[in-house]
């Protein structure tokens, strides 16, 4: 069985994504990540190899992202997304990074505006996750999940449109 | 309008969560947290520890003052020190605690358990061996005070006898209600503490 430092060197980008479409504030995003780290760790014990590693992470992840985007519904309401800025950019930086950057920062923005549950199939459908894996992650049929996956991304297009960009 | 591809967006975004991850020492920053939470709890109990202590011994005093009666005059004093006592112990382990260096995580924990350690001992020491011998000092002073015609051999003979039935079985009550209690209180969390710093160590120790 993989130990906790591989799994996490794997995975860390899908932890920080999942953080960063959960949160909207640097500090949260913090917390969340932990959180995240915490719940990993402590599973690791429980996991039996019944299922694919990447499977149990995304669901166990997610859980801990849903949950503690729940407890902290309220304060996620109050706190703009301007105060997420991970790293500060340099005035020098070039147009193409700054525009890329902003790309992203907008998506989580739009992703933000998802109810919980849609966020997390809109993130493994991003993922490039097939409907059979996200329907067992999520503990929904795969139909459902083709259908739910499609009715996001449409309300994604919208939030998107409503911002000035065209989804293509 | 501009156009957005989102699946080509979602993808780029690799070099932030890199730098992020970079910044970060995962398992620290779990231990960090846990133990934080850890910390919290033993203070929290040393706390209300304390003021049961106090509300207790408030509240014998004021219903020996109320009797009128110096009849536990040696219990009183006895009181008051152990009151004394405790806090000591109580804020000597709270400023340790705080003083502890948190740059290190590793060592942190390892001065967090060097203390919580000394204080179980200590705490031990004073509730099993400390206790009955002033249970027994209590008795002794109380009559002695109460008794001024007695001979003071015979009445010695009278209160050896009682201590010496009376004490075995004091010390075993103490000492096995103690043991539950500190394990109920502290022990828990300084087990806690102890597997978070195994697992800190085996983390270093294999990166």
């Amino acid at each position: 069985m993989e130990d906790f430092k591989s799994v996490i060197d794997k995975y860390y980008p899908l932890l920080y994504k999942i953080g960063r479409s959960f949160t909207n504030n640097k500090a949260d995003f913090d917390d969340l990540y932990q959180e995240m780290l915490i719940q990993v760790y402590h599973s690791m014990k429980q996991f039996k190899g019944k299922s694919k590693m990447s499977t149990w992470i995304y669901r166990v992840a997610l859980n801990s992202a849903i949950s503690y985007s729940r407890k902290h519904k309220r304060k996620e309401r109050e706190i703009s997304r301007d105060n997420f800025n991970l790293h500060e950019n340099s005035s020098d930086e070039k147009n193409d990074v700054n525009e890329r950057e902003k790309k992203i920062e907008l998506l989580y923005e739009s992703i933000n505006e998802l109810k919980k549950d849609e966020r997390a199939l809109i993130l493994l459908h991003l993922e490039g996750k097939q409907y059979d894996e996200i329907a067992e992650i999520m503990g929904i049929s795969r139909t459902n999940t083709g259908v739910k996956i499609m009715r996001i991304r449409k309300k994604l297009q919208r939030i998107l449109t409503k911002k000035g960009y065209e989804r293509i | 309008m501009n156009e957005f591809d989102i699946n080509n967006i979602w993808n780029t975004d690799h070099q932030e969560a890199f730098d992020h991850y970079q910044s970060l020492s995962d398992i620290e920053k779990i231990a960090k947290k846990q133990s934080g939470n850890i910390l919290y709890k033993i203070r929290r109990n040393m706390i209300i520890e304390f003021i049961i202590t106090l509300i207790i011994a408030v509240a014998i005093g004021l219903a020996i003052l109320n009797w009128d009666i110096m009849l536990f005059s040696g219990y009183v004093v006895i009181m008051v020190i152990s009151v004394y006592i405790s806090f000591r112990e109580y804020y000597k382990c709270h400023i340790m605690i705080k003083h502890v260096n948190q740059k290190n995580i590793t060592k942190a924990i390892k001065d967090y358990l060097d203390i919580l350690k000394n204080y179980i001992r200590r705490t031990k020491i004073w509730v099993n061996y400390i206790t009955p011998v002033a249970f027994i000092t209590g008795i002794v002073l109380t009559v002695i005070s109460q008794s001024p015609g007695e001979n003071l051999t015979n009445l010695l003979l009278h209160i050896g006898l009682a201590v010496l039935t009376g004490i075995p079985f004091l010390i075993l009550i103490i000492w096995f209600a103690n043991k539950k209690y500190i394990n109920w209180v502290y022990g828990r969390q300084y087990e806690n503490l102890k597997s978070i710093l195994q697992r800190l160590e085996s983390y270093e120790n294999g990166s």
